[in-house]
């Protein structure tokens, strides 16, 4: 599939749109003189040198404008879209219009309990859910993301180790994780302990075993790693951690993989986040809102952030809680996201979540199979939901897919191989499309590397200068 | 399954490409004892038709009517809104990681920072927070950052409670004591303006003693409307501004997800935390966005980053950014003024009405009201019209038992307020 050229329309600033004294909002109107209000402020008034920034359109006007600029856009709805370690699946219609039923989407947080039955019960069910598709005891919906969840879940180790009456001082990390990783164990003062990738690009035993001692809270670990690998020995070094009276914590970015197929709490993974945005379709909205929901083992579940969704005569908010961490957020999580997350649960049931991770893997696997003669893949291990290969032409690459129609690969990530392309299918693009990927990913490796320098040539913009953006920051809109 | 398109003969095909035998094969990297061997224990799939049927049962209906604010104020959102953002394009994009197909995302959020510094009078923001909670704790941390050797923050009880609880876990976390007094030194006095009560804050005041004390001031805004109205913190001084645009984008949600907003001043830059967006030139000249400055971030700088925070609200930025856009500045400053105006109608018939009203002095769309027994009784029968007729503060506050706080906004009509007087007062 080759970029065409469609009606692209250059896009101005909306403040650069419109007139002064248009409004696109009518509001009733109301008999109170305005004398009332500029009576009541006195000197708390906003000054017209205190001005705001905005612009002045009717309602056709910013709608044309944002439909503009949605247009330049790439989206999971127009491409595929294998951006690695994101899980970027179709995200369902009905989870949308499950999130606006008036019921869910007009309740005000601090509605009397008796009054939030419905949307309790949905959040009780759902914890139910993940701590089945898991494999733990106890789960919390309040982390508004996965790093979030990580903040929440080491919390939750250091917490335990407190309540021990110990103090740990580090935390291993893999030298695959994702950045989150070691940025929330330093947040806690835990020096951060790397370890490397062996031969097989799975945790170097050796090395984990000669840096693991009681001095560790832990381990930071994700399952499948970012190389898309099972880290074969997880129970091992699980039990090992434990032995020394550590925590594992899971990253579950990669849970796509495993859905029906292996719990990560069966593995002995003590708290995962879990990322809703990405394994359970909530939509991706150009960064978030996500849902990074914890689960826990039974030694950690005392110490889940507050308020818990308990269950009595009726559905309720647990607070009195005397060794939870506290509360991570305000209110009880982003709820619209746990609507849609629920609705694709309920759609799917167990079986269609296997059939889901099983078809995410047969199609990275397929990926791997048609690109492994074109792109060198420094690790022949057995991928599951994603594959990563190499390049050394990386950037190059990737600008050169978005002239074939394709959203680029997660590129340079993870960092334990140079020039990474990481490449996540998912299970919802169709074998065509799949064929359409790899076609275009086999053009770009044979096409002369001098004309990729220019690519992309098919988008309304080339190449943007970012190292100019950083030099000299230009963040908000400079009134001429 | 709808949303697979896999038939017998794709997957015969591709296993023959990969070199397996069967779909169960491509497992075989996880060892056997690691393998789930029964099924999911998860209710039966639902067809679409059932799935709707069962949606609508747990959802119910929405509340009659609403008198309840406390920090999840909510505004008239146009239904316009609503209908871009179910454009598939906003919808299911990510993070705009490759610009040049992400002009549209990258654009939004440079609108998105214009319109949040501006609102707080600010020189930059950032491409939003998870919530007003956690953007507060956010900048708490970099006030201590930027006042190394002073671990310590003065939040005042008048600071949404919640709010101070989310400090309290995440500043413990990084050994930071929070106290509620001026006297001792602190890297940062925080402020709510308009407060938990409604009331206007001596904003001039409050930065000025602070800088005198050589503490960073954070401004805390739980309804950005007030601005359309209100002197903005940073033009009073304020170093940090943060705040939660839940109420202007669409949904409560029971109050997540909104947008949490993070503004501060040009020369503190580097130690801001999360996504920013930056204007730029093509290879053309021609003008666009990139995300930049990610050298303070995680996945760049990992154990050295200013915080871990990815995955951000940008959907509801989104939402904040084509709601304010649509409001404009006269739209916008008449909505602030509007709900002013609903306050003051509220005041006057509840004054009549022979309610007690706490806290005197100028407010923005909040009043608390100490009620007698029989007002009490009065409204816990509204709720069983399905009409609540605010947040009770011995929640969080003992001191202030029996202490109703109304939120009366543009979305109350006249006759609402003066059926709830009439009602409560009955």
């Amino acid at each position: 599939m080759i970029g065409r050229t469609n009606f692209d329309f250059a896009e101005n600033l909306s403040f650069e749109h419109g007139s002064p004294g248009r409004s696109g909002v009518d509001l009733p109107a109301v008999s109170m003189p305005d004398a009332a209000v500029r009576d009541l402020l006195g000197e708390h008034a906003r000054l017209e040198s205190d001005a705001l920034v905005l612009p002045e359109c009717s309602e056709p006007e910013i709608n044309r404008h944002y439909t503009r600029l949605s247009r330049w856009n790439f989206s999971i709805d127009t491409n595929t879209y294998p951006l690695g370690s994101c899980t970027m699946k179709y995200n369902p219609r009905i989870n949308e219009w499950a999130g606006r039923l008036p019921g869910f989407a007009n309740l005000h947080p601090y509605l009397p309990e008796s009054r939030l039955q419905g949307a309790l019960e949905l959040m009780w069910d759902l914890q139910n859910y993940l701590a089945e598709i898991g494999g733990f005891e106890a789960v919390s919906l309040q982390p508004a993301a996965g790093a979030h969840g990580e903040f929440t879940g080491v919390m939750m180790i250091q917490a335990a180790l407190k309540a021990r009456g110990e103090t740990r001082t580090k935390m291993i990390v893999p030298h695959s994780a994702h950045g989150t990783n070691p940025a929330t164990a330093a947040f806690f003062g835990y020096e951060i302990v790397n370890v490397e990738s062996g031969p097989d690009g799975l945790i170097d035993m050796a090395e984990f075993k000669s840096k693991l001692d009681n001095q560790c809270a832990g381990i930071m670990i994700t399952n499948p790693n970012t190389l898309g690998l099972f880290e074969k020995n997880i129970s091992e070094i699980c039990k090992l951690v434990h032995e020394y009276g550590g925590f594992v914590y899971g990253d579950g970015a990669n849970l796509n993989a495993l859905m029906g197929m292996a719990r990560p709490g069966d593995f002995g993974i003590d708290v995962m986040h879990f990322n809703l945005h990405k394994t359970f379709t909530t939509p991706h909205g150009g960064g978030g809102p996500g849902c990074g929901a914890v689960g826990v083992s039974k030694a950690l579940e005392p110490f889940l952030p507050i308020p818990v969704v308990a269950k009595g005569k009726g559905y309720y908010f647990d607070t009195h809680r005397p060794q939870s961490i506290g509360r991570v957020r305000s209110f009880y999580g982003n709820f619209g996201m746990m609507v849609r997350a629920f609705t694709y649960i309920r759609e799917l049931g167990g079986e269609g979540l296997k059939q889901a991770s099983e078809r995410a893997v047969l199609n990275a696997n397929y990926v791997k199979a048609r690109l492994k003669k074109y792109y060198h893949l420094p690790y022949k291990t057995d991928c599951l939901h994603e594959v990563v290969f190499t390049h050394k032409n990386t950037l190059d690459i990737a600008k050169g897919l978005i002239d074939r129609g394709m959203h680029p690969p997660t590129i340079y990530f993870p960092l334990i191989v140079s020039g990474a392309l990481m490449i996540e299918p998912t299970e919802t693009e169709s074998k065509e499309e799949l064929d359409n990927l790899c076609e275009a990913f086999i053009e770009v490796a044979q096409e002369d590397p001098e004309k990729l320098k220019g690519a992309p040539i098919h988008t309304a913009l080339g190449r943007l200068n970012e190292a100019q953006a950083a030099r000299n920051p230009i963040l908000v809109y400079q009134h001429v | 399954m709808r949303y697979l398109s896999h038939t017998r003969d794709d997957i015969v095909d591709m296993l023959k490409m990969i070199g397996k035998p069967s779909l169960e094969d491509l497992f075989e990297s996880i060892p056997k004892p690691n393998r789930l061997n029964r099924p999911l224990e998860l209710p039966q799939a639902l067809s679409e038709i059932e799935l709707k049927a069962l949606l609508q049962e747990r959802a119910g209906h929405a509340p009659r009517s609403c008198f309840l604010g406390a920090g999840a104020c909510s505004h008239f959102v146009p239904e316009l809104v609503s209908q871009l953002l179910l454009r598939g394009e906003w919808l299911t994009a990510y993070t705009p990681y490759q610009p040049e197909v992400s002009q549209g995302t990258l654009q939004a959020i440079f609108e998105f920072q214009s319109i949040v510094a501006g609102l707080f009078g600010l020189e930059i923001a950032n491409a939003s927070m998870y919530d007003g909670s956690t953007a507060l704790a956010e900048a708490c941390l970099m006030a201590c950052r930027l006042k190394p050797g002073i671990q310590r923050v003065c939040i005042p009880k008048t600071v949404h409670p919640e709010y101070r609880e989310v400090c309290e876990t995440i500043l413990g976390a990084a050994q930071i004591e929070i106290t509620d007094r001026s006297d001792k030194p602190v890297s940062a006095i925080v402020y709510q303006n308009p407060n938990f009560f409604g009331q206007l804050e001596n904003q001039a005041q409050i930065i000025q003693q602070a800088h005198v004390q050589n503490a960073l001031v954070i401004a805390v805004c739980t309804d950005p409307v007030a601005l359309g109205a209100i002197a903005s913190p940073g033009s009073l001084g304020a170093d940090i501004v943060v705040g939660e645009g839940i109420g202007l984008c669409g949904h409560l949600s029971l109050g997540a997800p909104g947008v949490g907003l993070f503004a501060t001043k040009k020369e503190f830059l580097r130690q801001m935390p999360g996504r920013l967006c930056g204007q730029t030139v093509d290879s053309k000249g021609q003008r666009g966005y990139v995300l930049t400055l990610s050298t303070r971030e995680q996945h760049i700088r990992r154990e050295k980053a200013t915080s871990n925070i990815c995955t951000n609200h940008n959907l509801m930025a989104l939402a904040f950014t084509m709601t304010l856009s649509l409001y404009g500045k006269s739209g916008f400053r008449e909505l602030a003024y509007q709900n002013i105006k609903k306050a003051i109608y509220f005041r006057q018939q509840a004054s009549k009405a022979g309610f007690k009203i706490l806290f005197d002095g100028p407010h923005f769309n909040e009043t608390v009201l100490k009620l007698t027994t029989s007002q009490l009784e009065a409204a816990r029968k509204l709720e069983q019209e399905d009409i609540f007729a605010g947040v009770f503060l011995d929640r969080w506050y003992p001191e202030y038992s029996n202490c109703l706080l109304v939120a009366t906004t543009e979305l109350h009509t006249q006759e609402a307020i003066d059926y709830l007087v009439r009602s409560l007062a009955s």
